[in-house]
């Protein structure tokens, strides 16, 4: 079945945008949290597992964040104790760990973002600008070519990871690299490759996206709220992408059984 | 009707044209001054795959030419459609073309190019990364693009043995053109002279008469017949490899529960389908991957030397002896990289595909000097597709598949025991038996 991923990739980079957005600029705790917990459940599901380290990472960074925010910062009401004559108030730790908080969201969804949009989905983000869409499709396939060449000569010629001959093996990836460049220039050319032309992409723009634009734009009226209902819309917005897929497996589920009825009756 | 004309040649439409002759003869010029003199209609299969993918995944490649010449998108998604089933890519469509084995980069390449429908097809080398039965399906492919569509193609090859036949001309070319005939009349020219190992291999057991295909040496009765090594090996073991399993991902071993011996001053040969792990057990031989369960017993004074497929991965220096690396022919490139290796004299040589780029002059060279490295107490490990070459040095085969090694025998026994994967000259004992 479709997945949330699968709609318009414009459209996806544009929902990841407005969700790192809020996350990133408002030092809120419940935005914080609320966009921990979906990234955290999104990533357990992708992971088929309940991912122990990811909890120990986050906690990790709170905790950091915490400290050294109310070392640095004593402004604050209550104190709770004293170093060095200076104060080290509850109110610093608490920013300093929701800051925390913050950023381990921030990162949970940059890890999920870098799972889901590939190389493709960006160049057909990039279709109306053929230059760059080019150069970026041409970097996906050329940046692992070259990093599995440094390694197929590191290999080659035995050599261990020292600077020397490290600077040697760069060296002769380069001069492979110039000597094919030739190559794959003429191989772009000979297929009379024109850079002033619009890319070809296989994402079309569909009613489903139409409607997909219309709930993101929508949510983003709803920010200018305050308290409670607040917190529910970005929490409903930060778990879209699970409520879509979780429908869709619903979805799944009921026609496969109505197919396999089917099977069954003949 | 001629497509392309040149001093005293000419192409006419609708020909299967193979170009053979030695490594750094000037093929691949000739084909490049066919594109170049008329660019539209004739579509170029490039020599380096590598270089020639220029996109991330198999339908982008697919869909880059036609996004040139195309504005409808429905118009670029039904040749693409089109062309991935005529090709049998279909299933590897989404795939990272990084990902992707040797042959099947081949294939990718050749249907990028056949994407936008020339009337020209120009080949350089495509068949030198398949194995022989991948080989064969190609050379039935071209022979079906030229006759039920009527495309001209024009090939050049070392490997001839599946197109010298099939061929409506055969143009040598060594510094210049030195011949352009029909197959028949090629090979009464060519056998006697030194051009005569650019033949195909079945030529060589036919006696007097003049044979092109397994079928015509049949008929004509067996000579030079040879029987292989059929030895048995009984040096020291140097390496024991003790079911050992391996794979890139976590559930999908390429490698399953492998054990194998190799022995001091043996040659063993390597056969395997296009991804069967042949490159991959000799990496992990190698010590450069290690295996997921089972071990690999080798003395620590023994040690491994490897040349990779491509030989240019063992440059690191860019000129020798006054001569640019990257402005050296295939077999001289091979060469180097080979006198690169052997100079750490280690005890066991694996080589990857050594027989590539080389014409039958390179390969000969090559066979002696592997026989002569053998000689001084050495263990060499080639992994090859060509089985005639294999044959004449190795005394040991193996073949791999799925994983498995499915058989491991002398040479005598390997190529008498297979139909498929064998030499010439076992093909045509066995249809004159």
């Amino acid at each position: 079945m479709r997945r949330f991923d699968d709609f318009h990739p414009t459209l996806v980079l544009l929902y990841y945008l407005t969700v790192l957005m809020p996350v990133m600029f408002f030092s809120n705790i419940i935005c914080a949290a609320t966009a921990w917990i979906a990234a955290y459940l999104r990533i357990c599901i992708s992971k088929r597992k309940i991912s122990a380290k990811t909890i120990f990472f986050s906690a990790g960074l709170v905790a950091v964040m915490g400290v050294v925010n109310a070392m640095v910062s004593h402004a604050g009401a209550t104190e709770l104790f004293f170093v060095n004559g200076k104060a080290i108030t509850l109110e610093a730790l608490r920013y300093g760990m929701v800051s925390g908080l913050m950023i381990a969201a921030v990162f949970l969804w940059f890890r999920i973002i870098s799972d889901v949009i590939t190389g493709e989905k960006i160049t057909s983000v990039f279709r109306h600008m053929p230059k760059l869409g080019m150069i970026v499709s041409m970097i996906f396939r050329l940046v692992p070519m070259y990093v599995e060449r440094y390694e197929k000569v590191s290999a080659a010629n035995r050599i261990n990871p020292d600077q020397k001959s490290g600077i040697k093996v760069m060296s002769a990836v380069f001069t492979n690299s110039l000597e094919g460049s030739v190559d794959m220039t003429l191989s772009m050319t000979d297929r009379g490759y024109d850079f002033r032309k619009t890319r070809y992409s296989r994402y079309s723009f569909g009613g489903r996206d139409v409607v997909f634009l219309c709930i993101i734009i929508l949510f983003q009226g709803m920010y200018f709220g305050r308290g409670m209902s607040l917190a529910i819309v970005r929490s409903i917005y930060f778990m879209l992408p699970l409520i879509w897929d979780g429908k869709e497996c619903l979805k799944w589920l009921c026609m496969k059984n109505r197919i396999f009825q089917l099977n069954r009756g003949n | 009707m001629a497509v392309y004309e040149e001093q005293n040649i000419s192409i006419e439409q609708g020909e299967l044209v193979l170009v053979c002759g030695p490594t750094g003869g000037g093929k691949t010029s000739f084909l490049r001054r066919i594109k170049r003199s008329i660019p539209d209609i004739a579509g170029l299969v490039m020599q380096n795959t590598e270089q020639a993918l220029v996109c991330e995944r198999v339908y982008e490649e697919l869909a880059f030419a036609l996004q040139n010449t195309e504005d409808d998108t429905a118009v670029i998604k039904r040749r693409i459609a089109e062309t991935a089933g005529y090709f049998g890519i279909s299933k590897i469509m989404d795939r990272e073309i990084a990902t992707l084995s040797g042959g099947e980069k081949q294939i990718v390449s050749i249907a990028s190019v056949m994407a936008a429908a020339p009337k020209l097809l120009l080949m350089d080398e495509p068949l030198s990364m398949l194995d022989p039965a991948m080989a064969d399906k190609l050379t039935a492919l071209i022979i079906k693009l030229n006759r039920e569509l009527g495309i001209t193609i024009v090939v050049a090859e070392h490997n001839v043995d599946f197109l010298f036949a099939a061929a409506d001309k055969v143009i040598l070319v060594d510094s210049g053109i030195q011949l352009i005939e029909t197959p028949a009349n090629a090979a009464l020219k060519m056998r006697n002279g030194k051009y005569g190992n650019y033949l195909p291999s079945c030529s060589k057991y036919a006696g007097d008469n003049i044979a092109l295909t397994v079928a015509d040496a049949a008929k004509c009765g067996l000579a030079n017949a040879k029987t292989y090594s059929s030895k048995t090996v009984c040096g020291e073991v140097l390496v024991e490899v003790k079911k050992i399993t391996f794979g890139y991902e976590r559930f999908k071993p390429v490698l399953k529960d492998i054990s194998l011996k190799l022995h001091r001053g043996e040659i063993v040969a390597l056969f395997g389908e296009n991804g069967s792990g042949k490159t991959t057990l000799a990496n992990i031989i190698s010590g450069r991957y290690k295996p997921f369960s089972g071990k690999v017993k080798m003395e620590k004074t023994i040690d491994t030397a490897f040349l990779f497929q491509d030989a240019t991965c063992h440059f690191l220096e860019d000129v020798v002896d006054g001569k640019h690396v990257y402005d050296m022919s295939g077999g001289e490139k091979q060469k180097h990289a080979l006198d690169i290796i052997m100079q750490d004299n280690s005890d066991i040589l694996i080589l990857d595909e050594p027989t590539k780029a080389l014409d039958a002059l390179g390969k000969n060279n090559l066979a002696q000097r592997i026989k002569e490295y053998a000689k001084q107490g050495k263990t060499v490990l080639i992994i090859t597709h060509d089985i005639d070459f294999a044959a004449q040095i190795a005394e040991r085969m193996m073949l791999i598949h799925n994983g498995e090694i499915v058989a491991d025998d002398d040479t005598e026994a390997f190529t008498d025991d297979n139909i498929f994967y064998t030499t010439t000259l076992k093909k045509i004992e066995r249809m004159v038996q």
